[in-house]
């Protein structure tokens, strides 16, 4: 075969090869995209942001104590708590919520510009794909607004998943609320054990046994419905063609959230 | 390039790496990494040294209970003493009273008759005496209460410490460990550009085919040198570097723990010093409150009928009856001020035994900090394994891309199960 004729023979092969692939390979392994969360909260005005809301939150927990001194129910005690929480929660808010949308548009932007359907955390890429951090922080320091894509992000092939939302699944819940009961009862018994034992040595022992058997009812409670709600993700992925399915709080923007498919599934 | 098709192409599910993207199942991966005994090893050790808030301090709970009731006892043993000399008080200001009443009825031409001064004294002394015990009691009652709540915010002040403490010589490791790491790879690439152009001479010449085995070898020798000049740079910085990193952490572990000493002492201190200003609050209270019940005398005189004694005669009784009972209340006031030293005393040793049990929680604290520490780095440790076994073998396989937060598996090619072996390998 003369090298014109090998040359053809590859090209049209690559070109079988494309044709052949499924949806996911149009979509290139370079549409994945991550950003290094924690250089964005390292910039001067989430530092900035983070050291009013230390001070703004030491004066409040020294109002909060001194209030707790003077309660006189545990209703009392409740609406202070409360209170404190709401406080500190609104000054979260205040203060980080504006720093966070200039950064969730600028991710957003970058994301478009460079045709990204997905962008993950940093510390969850162990090699490959884009790095946009620079371009994110430089738009979040730079003296501009944002401006946010016209498009919603493209279909990705990489999953996620709210995990927050399958603990609310009425099977998974059940699990965990029998080991909880489970839990509470095993604790009452070892204390009872630990007030009755002479040394450390046998409360060592004790506490040993009670670990023992408490690790393994958690498998026995908890495990076949962990092992069935990871199958039931994987089998959802792999009817949508997703590579893989990372937790929601990995996932920066973008990507396809299969929550609602997972839950169905497992109801 | 039809074979490299069928292998990539064709639908998801025949094909796992065909997208180029793999990825690892972190935690599935750790919890058969062979270290993996060690991590849970360290667990149980936490958690048996949290025990369900059961120390194990170097007083143990049945010491510490024997020692709280020998001091109950000398507590119990003062306080008996004190009511059996404030009853031997009682008895002889009673007898003294009633002879000074008889002789001074005696010398107005008066009968003495019923229980005269003697009563009203015996009355009076008796609900002195009770209304004093009664102070005494709410008062040790209301500082019992407090010392318990002031050792408690202590421990939980000392185990908050410890753990601050750690974090933070745990942030400063890591940055230390990120800057070494940071320079060690920057070192790799200096090295790697500066034979960049030996190299490709190397491999230019290798690529002319007329080359004789004994010239090809001695080429690939060359090439092989290079690399391991270069590997032995790096690894000569990272040895360096690992023996700072240990340098450092040996300081940082010293300074926690001296850092904690001083916090500790401080606490104990600042413990005694609340303690002993809430006992002089307290005394306060029970001087204040003892002196209260002296107007209560005239009350009790007001159901003698001195009315029917003639006037000069009433004024002398009350007289009486006044220097008694000012005699009294002075020495039952003596009597209740060593009383309160001696408890004052037993409060001071009873805070001291539990500023010994504060600070073995605080020795605990610390040793859950270290061993969480501990964990943590070998947690870390294991978790960099999976990470650069998974970069490894995502290379040699050719993937553009490899992650490591997948918790459930799709259609890109799952690294997990070679990872784990590879590194059951390596331990092997």
């Amino acid at each position: 075969m003369t090298p014109t004729i090998k040359t053809l023979a590859g090209t049209l092969g690559l070109l079988a090869c494309l044709v052949a692939a499924p949806a996911a390979l149009g979509s290139d392994v370079s549409d994945i995209g991550y950003v290094d969360e924690a250089a964005i909260g390292r910039l001067p005005a989430f530092e900035s942001a983070q050291k009013q809301f230390n001070d703004e939150r030491q004066s409040l927990e020294q109002s909060f104590e001194a209030q707790m001194k003077t309660v006189k129910s545990s209703a009392d005690q409740q609406r202070v708590q409360q209170d404190f929480q709401q406080r500190i929660a609104q000054r979260q808010q205040a203060l980080f919520g504006p720093l966070f949308a200039r950064a969730q548009t600028a991710i957003a932007s970058v994301a478009a510009n460079r045709s990204l359907t997905v962008v993950v955390d940093k510390r969850i890429i162990l090699f490959g794909g884009l790095d946009i951090t620079k371009d994110v922080v430089e738009l979040v320091s730079g003296p501009g607004v944002p401006v946010t894509p016209v498009n919603t992000p493209p279909p990705s092939n990489v999953g996620y998943i709210d995990q927050g939302a399958l603990d609310q699944t009425p099977r998974i819940k059940a699990a965990q609320d029998r080991f909880v009961v489970y839990r509470q009862d095993e604790e009452k018994r070892l204390q009872a054990q630990l007030s009755q034992a002479k040394s450390d040595d046998q409360r060592r022992v004790l506490l040993k046994r009670s670990y023992a058997e408490l690790d393994q009812q958690q498998q026995q409670l908890l495990g076949p419905v962990i092992q069935e709600t990871q199958n039931v993700i994987s089998a959802v992925a792999k009817k949508r063609g997703l590579l893989l399915v990372v937790d929601q709080a990995s996932r920066v923007y973008g990507g396809t959230d299969v929550t609602a498919d997972v839950v169905s599934a497992l109801k | 390039m039809l074979a490299a098709c069928a292998k990539n192409g064709g639908t998801p599910s025949q094909g796992p790496s065909y997208s180029g993207v793999g990825y690892v199942r972190v935690e599935d991966a750790v919890h058969r990494h062979p270290l993996y005994a060690q991590l849970k090893q360290y667990d149980e050790e936490i958690a048996l040294l949290q025990g369900a808030g059961v120390p194990a301090p170097p007083i143990d709970a049945a010491e510490l209970a024997r020692r709280e009731a020998e001091l109950q006892r000398s507590l119990s043993a003062a306080a008996a003493n004190a009511k059996a000399e404030l009853g031997r008080l009682q008895q002889r200001y009673e007898q003294q009273e009633r002879e000074a009443v008889v002789a001074a009825l005696k010398s107005a031409g008066a009968a003495p008759g019923g229980s005269g001064g003697a009563g009203v004294v015996s009355g009076v002394a008796s609900d002195f005496q009770r209304q004093a015990k009664e102070v005494d009691q709410r008062a040790q009652q209301s500082f019992d209460a407090y010392r318990n709540q002031v050792i408690a915010q202590d421990r939980a002040q000392l185990a908050a410490a410890a753990k601050r403490l750690s974090d933070e010589a745990d942030r400063k490791y890591r940055d230390k460990e990120h800057g070494l790491s940071s320079a060690e790879a920057q070192l790799a690439q200096e090295l790697a550009q500066k034979s960049a152009p030996q190299r490709l001479e190397l491999r230019m010449k290798l690529q002319n085919l007329a080359l004789n085995d004994a010239a090809r070898k001695a080429l690939e020798d060359q090439l092989q040198a290079l690399d391991q000049a270069d590997a032995d740079q790096v690894a000569e910085l990272r040895n360096r570097d690992q023996k700072t990193l240990q340098a450092y952490q040996s300081q940082l572990q010293d300074d926690v723990q001296s850092k904690m000493q001083a916090y500790s002492a401080q606490v104990h201190h600042d413990t005694n010093a609340k303690l002993e200003q809430r006992a002089g609050l307290e005394r306060d209270a029970i001087q204040k409150n003892v002196r209260a019940l002296a107007p209560q005398v005239s009350q009790q005189l007001d159901g003698f009928d001195l009315s029917k004694m003639p006037p000069s005669l009433r004024a002398r009784v009350e007289s009486i009856h006044q220097d008694f009972l000012n005699r009294y209340q002075a020495d039952a006031q003596g009597e209740l001020d060593r009383f309160d030293k001696t408890r004052q005393q037993l409060s001071t040793r009873y805070a001291e035994l539990h500023g010994a049990t504060a600070a073995a929680d605080a020795q605990t604290a610390k040793e859950i900090a270290r061993l969480q520490h501990d964990r943590d780095q070998l947690y870390a440790k294991i978790v960099d394994q999976v990470e650069s076994t998974a970069r490894s073998i995502g290379r040699k396989r050719g993937l553009k891309v490899v992650l490591s937060g997948a918790i459930a598996a799709g259609i890109g090619a799952d690294l997990t199960d070679d990872v784990e072996r590879n590194l059951e390998k390596s331990h092997a």
